[in-house]
């Protein structure tokens, strides 16, 4: 039934593979080092790790050789253009960042080196499948494949009960969502008969000016909506869908933490715009409403449960949901600015983020018993330089000036603002004000010597270290506590958030090319 | 077919009710395989030869083996009766009530008429329905099939390291 | 391809049914029953069972499981293909070798790893 001919044809073949091209070099990488793995004569820790970032640094050459181009592939179930090409180059930078985390922190641990690589390396391939993919089929299925390596990454430190309880809480919760998903587009297909994005746009666009639409197929795009919602929205960690999140963060490694903060929310909010600018934005069911509840909801709670957190990872966790609310600010806002500023926001997060969980494996490496927040006591004072960076993520993620954080906030709430939502603005002004109270009270602990001395505080650490240098913990902590990766990753994280914040024109022009894109189909 | 369709369903939601009535688990692993049958049962009725088969293949062959192998693995057969909680009892209400309206929604819409495509129940009788998912998964979505595959590599090294001494 | 076709299989089911009704049935009809508390209990050389006849199991098993569940799900996927394999060609070819390709890689992999070893 199907015309094959068109399958024969060289041209589609080639065309096809080169639409996919960047995942494909992952894809292979990730192969190479699990071979390598087999050897037991090769030292695979390390080789590994450079083979990692060889691959995406290969994948980066890819995708600028293929940047100008816009390519259909496989019969339309995905697509290569500017809004991947923005889309391609966060994920590849969060990925990157990742692995240069990665590197001290699990050297110091028992547990599969190549594997853990090549997983990190086919979650990123497949998160930027997904934001490439404009089939519903091709979706669902590049959420499992990103989803089921997160899962497999978060219990990876195999004797922690945390890090198995945080993987499995992922996997339950993510199983439904993606049930939840599947469901959605059962029922659009019902309404539509399609699954393709634009096909589906397209139908609706011409029911909407029929007289006499068939309500109840109406009914099942609802649902089917509201359903698709739901599994992307777990992605995002939106409010009542966050669940999973502070406890599967808390107990995964910290560079997969890093991860599933930067690239999987990031590719679940690409993956939601391209949903979200071809189906929703008919405001079937009023959806822009739904969206606005979701975002204040979800911007609060997180900002509210940050304060009462006492662990930084958690904080950071909860914080990064605060975060989603406020990209979600720039979708409902819409159009080409607010989808421009969300864009940039991403950008801009990804680096905060990173820097801070740079500054997390930091302490972890000083063997601080857990990552408590009273333990920084007089940090400002031993660490100068580390201190003042991570005042610096932490003033980002709060959005003050000359950061990239308080860019990507004024670009998404004057877009909100151009688009007439005053009320959430002014919800989301309130929200950052509340925010930029927790995290420059951690900024003051860090500057502040604690008269009660803790047993935990740094300042007590470094002080027993001035009497005994020799001890054998401090050598440990002296050369473990900075690698020259994680300064690398820190400085990046600083120049990137530095660069955005004081000369943010070439990336928002960036963002701006690549939203374009989105329409022009 | 008509009665067919009855005796299918009255196995299905006996046997799904025994899964959760019944105090041994692995009785009720038993139970479980019977619904599947009885599902595979259904997809026979609607056309959908291969689904049937998938699902007696993978549900009834291999989840069912591991369904059992896990409640073994647990030690489970030694919980008796079941664990009550309020909690537990609202949460299925709702489930339950938003199932029934679905189930309300549906049957509302099943007499309107519906978007349909070229493969009709006819067509499908005609040229086979393993053949027509052949056609499309092969050239259609030929990529979504070898991204399955990948998928399912990085199930078997997850399984591995899961389970890993 | 039509549902009549599988009414041999449908028969087939019910005098399987059938069978297995009929001889349970009849057995517990025709034979003598005895009730007794040390029939129900664990044999153990005709001496006292000591502790919980339940062993917890190896976790080799479970892997075994998974392992059959995902090799599983590759085999069926060769159904559709074998269907249409000669309207595909060299193209279909391609597709399945390359499918089966990267599972054979799992399997040498976990093959490697030792992970089919039982002791």
């Amino acid at each position: 039934m199907l015309d094959l001919s068109q399958m024969y044809s060289e041209y589609f073949l080639e065309k096809s593979l080169l639409s996919v091209m960047p995942e494909a070099v992952l894809i292979i990488f990730a192969f190479i080092i699990l071979l390598l793995g087999l050897f037991k004569s090769i030292k695979n820790g390390e080789n590994s790790y450079y083979i990692a970032l060889i691959g995406i640094v290969f994948s980066f050459l890819y995708l600028f050789i293929l940047s100008n181009h816009t390519i259909h592939g496989f019969y339309g179930s995905i697509i290569f253009d500017k809004f991947d090409v923005f889309f391609f180059t966060v994920i590849l930078l969060s990925g990157f960042l990742t692995v240069l985390l990665s590197k001290n922190y699990f050297d110091t641990r028992n547990v599969l080196i190549p594997e853990y690589y090549s997983l990190v390396l086919f979650s990123i391939s497949a998160m930027m499948l997904l934001v490439s993919s404009v089939n519903l089929i091709m979706i669902f299925l590049s959420i499992e494949f990103m989803s089921i390596a997160a899962y497999i990454l978060t219990g990876y430190l195999k004797g922690e009960s945390r890090s198995t309880e945080g993987a499995m809480k992922y996997f339950i919760l993510g199983t439904f969502a993606s049930a939840f998903f599947l469901f959605g587009s059962v029922f659009i297909y019902a309404a539509t008969g399609h699954l393709n994005l634009y096909k589906i746009h397209n139908f609706i666009f011409r029911q909407s000016f029929k007289v006499h639409y068939v309500y109840n197929s109406h009914t099942f795009l609802a649902i089917g909506l509201v359903l698709l919602l739901v599994g992307l929205a777990f992605k995002m960690s939106l409010f009542p869908f966050h669940a999973w999140t502070p406890d599967s963060y808390d107990g995964a490694p910290t560079p997969v933490t890093n991860l599933m903060a930067t690239g999987i929310k990031v590719a679940a909010f690409g993956i939601f715009i391209r949903v979200f600018t071809s189906i929703y934005s008919f405001n079937i069911l009023n959806f822009y409403n739904i969206l606005w509840i979701l975002a204040v909801l979800t911007m609060t709670f997180g900002n509210f449960a940050a304060l009462l957190q006492t662990d930084l990872k958690r904080l950071i966790a909860y914080s990064s949901i605060a975060q989603a609310g406020y990209i979600l600010m720039g979708i409902i806002a819409g159009g080409y600015y607010g989808i421009s500023g969300t864009l940039f926001y991403l950008l801009a997060y990804i680096f905060m983020t990173a820097g801070a969980f740079g500054i997390v494996i930091m302490f972890e490496n000083l063997k601080l018993a857990s990552v408590d927040i009273k333990s920084y006591y007089g940090f400002g004072f031993k660490y100068p330089l580390t201190a003042a960076a991570f005042s610096f993520f932490l003033l980002s993620l709060a959005g003050i000036p000359v950061t990239s954080g308080f860019m990507g906030k004024f670009f998404v709430f004057s877009a909100a603002i151009k688009s007439g939502y005053y009320w959430l603005v002014f919800i989301a002004i309130l929200n950052s004000a509340f925010a930029a109270y927790y995290y420059i009270k951690i900024i003051v602990k860090m500057y502040m010597v604690d008269n009660q001395s803790n047993n935990n505080s740094i300042a007590d650490v470094i002080n027993n270290s001035n009497v005994t240098v020799n001890n054998g913990q401090m050598e440990i902590i002296k050369e473990n506590h900075v690698t020259s990766a994680l300064v690398i990753v820190i400085i990046l994280c600083l120049i990137f958030t530095l660069l955005l914040g004081v000369f943010p024109q070439p990336f928002i022009n960036f963002a701006a090319k690549s939203v374009t894109s989105l329409w022009n189909i | 077919m008509e009665a067919l369709f009855y005796i299918f369903s009255v196995i299905a939601i006996v046997s799904a009710l025994m899964v959760i009535l019944v105090k041994n688990p692995l009785t009720s692993a038993l139970y479980i395989i019977l619904c599947f049958f009885a599902l595979a049962g259904f997809y026979i009725l609607l056309n959908m030869q291969f689904l049937a088969a998938m699902q007696i293949m993978v549900y009834a062959g291999a989840i069912a083996v591991i369904i059992v192998l896990v409640i073994m693995l647990l030690n489970l057969a030694k919980i008796k009766g079941a664990i009550k909680d309020f909690h537990q009892i609202v949460i299925s209400i709702i489930a339950i009530g938003l199932l029934a309206l679905e189930v309300i929604l549906y049957l509302n819409a099943a007499g309107e008429k519906k978007p349909t495509g070229i493969y009709t129940n006819a067509v499908i009788n005609k040229i086979g329905n393993t053949q027509i998912i052949g056609e499309f998964l092969f050239t259609k979505y030929v990529f979504p099939f070898e991204v399955a595959s990948i998928l399912l590599l990085v199930a078997v090294i997850g399984a591995y390291i899961f389970a890993k001494k | 391809m039509e549902q009549n076709s599988f009414l041999p299989i449908l028969i087939m089911l019910v005098i399987a049914i059938l069978f297995a009704v009929f001889t349970v049935v009849f057995s517990s009809l025709l034979g003598k029953k005895t009730f007794e508390k040390g029939k129900l209990k664990a044999y153990e050389c005709g001496i006292e069972p000591v502790g919980e006849p339940h062993v917890r199991f190896d976790i080799k098993f479970y892997l075994i499981a998974i392992f059959f569940l995902l090799f599983d799900i590759e085999a069926l996927f060769l159904f559709p293909w074998a269907v249409v394999f000669s309207s595909l060609g060299l193209y279909g070819f391609v597709e399945m070798f390359l499918f089966i390709a990267i599972l054979v890689f799992g399997l040498i992999y976990i093959w490697k790893k030792g992970a089919l070893k039982w002791d």
